[in-house]
């Protein structure tokens, strides 16, 4: 008869009791954004996605060579006439295949290639997912190293 | 209600029509209203129920239809439950099956006709009105079987009988805590036991003596287990039943189920108000607010707590919801009665 009556009030104080956490969780300001009219604010060094300052690249192809997963390639030709100017014919990275492990970012020397912070992207291709820095034809020349 | 068609709506549309066809264009006219104040709060707390889950969860719920906090999604999604295919399996009993959701809302449908919302704002007044309500009331399960059986489906037919005998055990505790409503009010009449608990908040039934207090209670919890509600939803029990009784339904017959639960739970909550909490008459002896809303805000509030308490707690199993009823309720109930009958007398 004691245990019975124990539960009993145990049972109606513990509902209370849980009942008390909820209604504190009812009155706090919801966790969720609306997501395409409000974003979170990314973190200072979060990694989304990769591009390049074509002005600044030296054209010294480290990216390339530390690149776990070879997504990045570059072609580099030199002026026949002054063989210290370089041009820059191709600059690809392949988005399918990086992993934005950011170990190309870390030892460039000018900070050309650079994590940047957008994270919405959508590709209905495999080709698409190759991103081109360089159009078709076009040459770029290389800045000259410090 | 043949007081109130004769008296207020009768004499100034006589002579229109034959007085016995009137009759029956003005009682259709009064279900219509009856149907559409149900419909009306429905579509509130189904929008009301997301809200409050989803803020106990931390997160928004609806915000995009209709502008404002997503007001309008219940309207979208009845849109869209009435303009689903209406599928009636191979294997079901046909006519089982298109009659049952039609008894389960008929039935929380007929508890309103007895509900009076103020003191001179009633259908009908009844003299054995709370007694008409527990018999009526519990057709539900009989339509609730109905639809277990004729799905000829595993999990529904488990939650039917899951259902039947909830509702059937449960409606033990909570006859008995009405009857303490009724011994100290000594009237079955909804208007007359509301009038008993006039004059302030000390008045109401809930604070007469501790035993209305503990009869209180187990009416509360006693009905969420009849109206099928967490903590005591075993007929539904998505972890276990995929979704019980209703598991063959969609479309607009899912809707009439999903509509005579929120209905009944609407309705609960109005008898508990009326019965305990004082019906139209607020805490003050002397307030100017209508007595309508009085009522309405109470049993609103109490819909709320149903709902919190959804949220709260986990779902029991079905040897602890057999326990709680007869080994803690019954007995409570028992005690309940026994202990105001003798206050009552002294």
């Amino acid at each position: 008869m004691r245990t019975y009556l124990k539960d009993i009030c145990l049972a109606v104080i513990t509902v209370l009791q849980s009942m008390r956490v909820t209604l504190h969780y009812l009155f706090r300001p919801s966790i969720t954004l609306q997501y395409p009219d409000e974003k979170w604010q990314l973190p200072e060094r979060s990694r989304s996605s990769l591009a390049v300052d074509l002005d600044i690249c030296t054209a010294c192809k480290i990216c390339q060579l530390s690149c776990p997963v070879e997504c990045i390639s570059i072609d580099v030709e030199r002026d026949p006439q002054d063989k210290k100017k370089r041009y820059m014919t191709r600059f690809d990275i392949d988005f399918s295949k990086c992993m934005l492990c950011s170990l190309c970012c870390d030892p460039c020397p000018s900070g050309a290639i650079h994590m940047t912070p957008i994270y919405e992207r959508v590709f209905s291709s495999r080709d698409e997912m190759v991103s081109h820095f360089i159009k078709e034809g076009e040459r770029i020349k290389a800045a000259a190293e410090k | 209600m043949l007081t109130l068609i004769k008296e207020i709506i009768y004499p100034p549309v006589s002579g229109f029509l034959p007085e016995s066809l009137l009759l029956i264009v003005i009682m259709f006219a009064l279900a219509g209203l009856v149907f559409a104040f149900i419909l009306l709060a429905v579509l509130f707390f189904t929008w009301m129920e997301r809200k409050v889950s989803a803020h106990i969860q931390s997160r928004l719920g609806p915000m995009y239809t209709g502008g404002w906090h997503g007001w309008m999604q219940p309207l979208a999604d009845g849109i869209k439950l009435l303009t689903k295919e209406d599928i009636v399996p191979a294997g079901a009993d046909r006519a089982l099956f298109i009659l049952a959701p039609f008894l389960v809302l008929g039935s929380a449908f007929a508890v309103y006709v007895a509900l009076p919302l103020g003191g001179r704002l009633f259908l009908a007044d009844l003299n054995i009105g709370i007694y008409y309500i527990l018999a009526i009331s519990s057709l539900g399960a009989v339509g609730i079987i109905m639809a277990g059986w004729a799905s000829n489906n595993k999990w529904s037919l488990l939650g039917a009988m899951r259902s039947a005998a909830q509702i059937v055990s449960y409606e033990v505790p909570v006859a008995l805590c009405i009857l303490t409503v009724v011994v100290i009010a000594s009237s079955l009449s909804l208007r007359e036991i509301v009038e008993a608990q006039a004059g302030g908040i000390y008045r109401w039934f809930i604070f007469r003596n501790p035993f209305t207090f503990l009869a209180f209670g187990i009416y509360f919890l006693g009905s969420l287990a009849e109206v099928n509600r967490n903590p005591f939803d075993m007929s539904e029990a998505e972890s276990e039943l995929v979704a019980g009784f209703h598991t063959e339904y969609s479309g607009i017959r899912f809707s009439l189920f999903f509509l005579a639960e929120y209905a009944n739970m609407l309705a609960v909550s109005l008898i508990a108000a009326i019965l305990f909490l004082g019906g139209w008459y607020g805490p003050l002896v002397d307030s100017e607010i209508p007595g309508a809303l009085v009522l309405i805000l109470k049993a609103l509030f109490l819909v709320f707590v149903q709902m919190w308490l959804r949220f709260t707690l986990p779902r029991l199993r079905v040897d602890q919801l057999m326990h709680v009823c007869w080994k803690v309720f019954v007995p409570l109930a028992f005690l309940s009665l026994i202990g105001a009958s003798v206050l009552e007398l002294v």
